[in-house]
């Protein structure tokens, strides 16, 4: 067997491995919208930790992270950066969130902040920006996982195609087990990221270079300004600290915000475990090292890749055979990519699906009249092949790069975070505003992306939608005051105290 | 709502000069250069690992000196009303 057929032996034998691993739990979970959705909320530390870290350490991590260190040198330091913080919110709305959850059965964010403002259009609305947010973050997984294969078969097996077949597994195991076939298949796949990074971060930069300080060095004497953030823009002059700074900020802000991460409240087994987690979690940017020093490798490296993001399997592939790295190595990290880019894949393909059913169908437009749960179900399902081909056809048409896209998704999620952040700590806010607020900031977030010309000053657009949002929200609050009623019922479980007998009642009237 | 602790201050504290330090004007003013080295890398990248170590050592420790009681049942997170907010 030549090296290269064992390279596709070992990446095709760990996708079947995944998808029986996928799989085969699904038998277990109750065959109800908690059960599909939230795994009965059952998870414990290990698999909530690897389902945390795995679905963060997507294709954007294993292929945009060291494209971005390739292409725009320390601008991919932000992602260290938001990193550090971007988790910490959590540990003090996710408990919140589970005892929510708990007592009144919410399985998504929207469900959750619709009832605390007695708003069913505000679950459409967030139905509406979290699907809009998703399909470009779901292509990006997608184009990683094209990357990928295209590098795995020597360019044999077209972008589009390798997206295409990886992404019917997932659609597969998804459709078959739901959020614990999505939370075992994680685990398996976020223990084998960890070790296959480090493991090539370090052997890369010693077989390349003769080890980390002498490839700094030579980066240090011709291209120093790789070394120094902002580092460039994606046209290649320097990025401005607007930017810079913004992009950290919008994406620690916007984070935990991600629909499929803040539901992961709903699926932990209790609150120890989400704050254990969130605890936990920058073992997994430690793992963003040792990517960064691979996509520094690449400076130098000839010949160079097609595209920025495709550096990195296109340097394992070429030292596969120019070199004698071992195709079992080579292997094995092209399917610790594909894991990477199929593990963010399927939580967010499963989260778009169950919000657009649960948030959008049901409590928006039917107005919280539940449906037959086993309909339901089989909403999701239909609605997870739709958000799959609409993802395939962004990847299909897109060609700039995997940061970037998933940068300016984060413009639409961060508008999330007033409507829940106020809304599981304070009384003060209404409904009203937060909707108001929440659709004057995506339009103008939505604006600014689409005409960057428009931006007074140059900083990620998302900050000026937020700034209108948090506006609106806090001035339309004294013009529509809240019922504090409700909200002091709601925010009395949130923070744990007893029970209230008659949210059923308050929630049927709104 | 109860007065904040000294222990939550203290912690939001710590993550305001975190996010200062991570990007303008805190990484810019003292982060970013080239030297010194530190096992063969950048100033610039260690001072962002750096940070996530800081923020992880930070939230260990907020996490193992809670106050009993803030268990799972009867979890009373009162006093971190704006946590976070960074």
């Amino acid at each position: 067997m030549d090296g290269r057929t064992t390279v596709l032996a070992v990446s095709i034998g760990y996708l079947v491995l995944s998808l029986v691993v996928g799989m085969w739990p699904g038998k277990k979970s109750s065959d109800s919208a908690a059960g599909y959705v939230a795994g009965d909320r059952t998870l414990g530390l290990v698999v909530m930790y690897f389902i945390t870290g795995a679905s963060i350490f997507s294709a954007f991590a294993f292929l945009g992270g060291p494209g971005w260190t390739y292409s725009k040198g320390a601008a991919a330091f932000y992602i260290l950066g938001y990193g550090a913080l971007g988790f910490v919110p959590f540990y003090f709305l996710g408990p919140r969130a589970a005892r929510l959850g708990r007592r009144f059965g919410f399985v998504t964010q929207a469900e959750m902040v619709a009832a605390r403002f007695g708003s069913p259009a505000l679950a459409g609305v967030m139905a509406v920006i979290s699907v809009v947010a998703f399909i470009p973050y779901l292509a990006l997984q997608m184009l990683g996982a094209g990357y990928v294969l295209y590098a795995l078969t020597d360019h044999a097996l077209p972008t589009w195609a390798g997206a295409g077949l990886v992404y019917l597994v997932v659609l597969a195991y998804v459709l078959k087990s739901g959020v614990l076939g999505v939370g075992w298949t994680n685990t398996l796949q976020g223990l084998f990221m960890m070790v296959l990074a480090w493991g090539l971060g370090l052997y890369l930069p010693d077989a390349l270079y003769g080890g980390v300080g002498p490839l700094f060095d030579r980066l240090a004497a011709e291209r120093p300004e790789l070394l120094l953030a902002p580092g460039l823009s994606s046209s290649g002059d320097p990025w401005t600290w607007g930017e810079y700074t913004s992009a950290v900020g919008i994406s620690i802000i916007g984070f935990c915000m991600w629909p499929h991460l803040f539901m992961k409240a709903f699926t932990a087994k209790n609150e120890q475990t989400i704050r254990r987690t969130v605890v936990l979690y920058p073992t997994f940017q430690i793992f963003l090292v040792p990517l960064f020093l691979i996509g520094y490798c690449g400076v130098f490296f000839e010949p160079g890749p097609e595209l920025a993001d495709q550096v990195l399997p296109h340097m394992l592939m070429q030292m596969q055979q120019q070199m004698d790295l071992p195709a079992i190595v080579v292997g094995l990290f092209c399917a610790g990519a594909l894991a990477a880019s199929m593990s963010s894949g399927d939580a967010m393909v499963h989260a778009a699906a169950s919000i657009a059913v649960r948030d959008g169908w049901v409590a928006a437009w039917r107005k919280g009249e539940a449906l037959d749960a086993h309909v339901e179900r089989r909403l999701i399902r239909i609605v997870l092949v739709l958000v799959m081909l609409a993802a395939y056809l962004v990847a299909v048409l897109y060609d700039g790069s995997l940061v970037f896209l998933l940068l300016s998704t984060y413009g639409a999620v961060v508008q999330f975070a007033p409507a829940v952040w106020l809304g599981l700590s304070t009384d003060r806010v209404s409904g009203r505003a937060v909707l108001a607020g929440m659709v004057s900031g995506s339009l103008v977030t939505a604006l600014l992306i689409a005409l960057p010309a428009l931006k007074p000053f140059a900083i990620h657009s998302g900050v000026y939608g937020l700034l209108v949002n948090v506006v609106v929200v806090l001035v339309g609050s004294r013009v529509w005051p809240e019922d504090a009623e409700r909200a002091a019922r709601f925010l009395r479980v949130a923070r744990g105290g007893a029970a209230p007998e008659t949210w059923s009642s308050s929630k049927a009237r709104s | 709502m109860p007065p904040m602790t000294w222990r939550v201050r203290l912690y939001l504290v710590f993550v305001a000069v975190c996010a200062l330090a991570l990007a303008w004007p805190g990484y810019a003013w003292f982060g970013n250069r080239i030297e010194p080295r530190v096992v063969g890398l950048p100033f610039s990248f260690v001072w962002n690992i750096g940070w996530v170590l800081a923020s992880f050592g930070a939230l260990v420790a907020f996490h193992v000196t809670r106050p009993a009681g803030y268990g799972d049942e009867d979890d009373d997170d009162h006093d971190v009303r704006d946590g976070g907010g960074a």
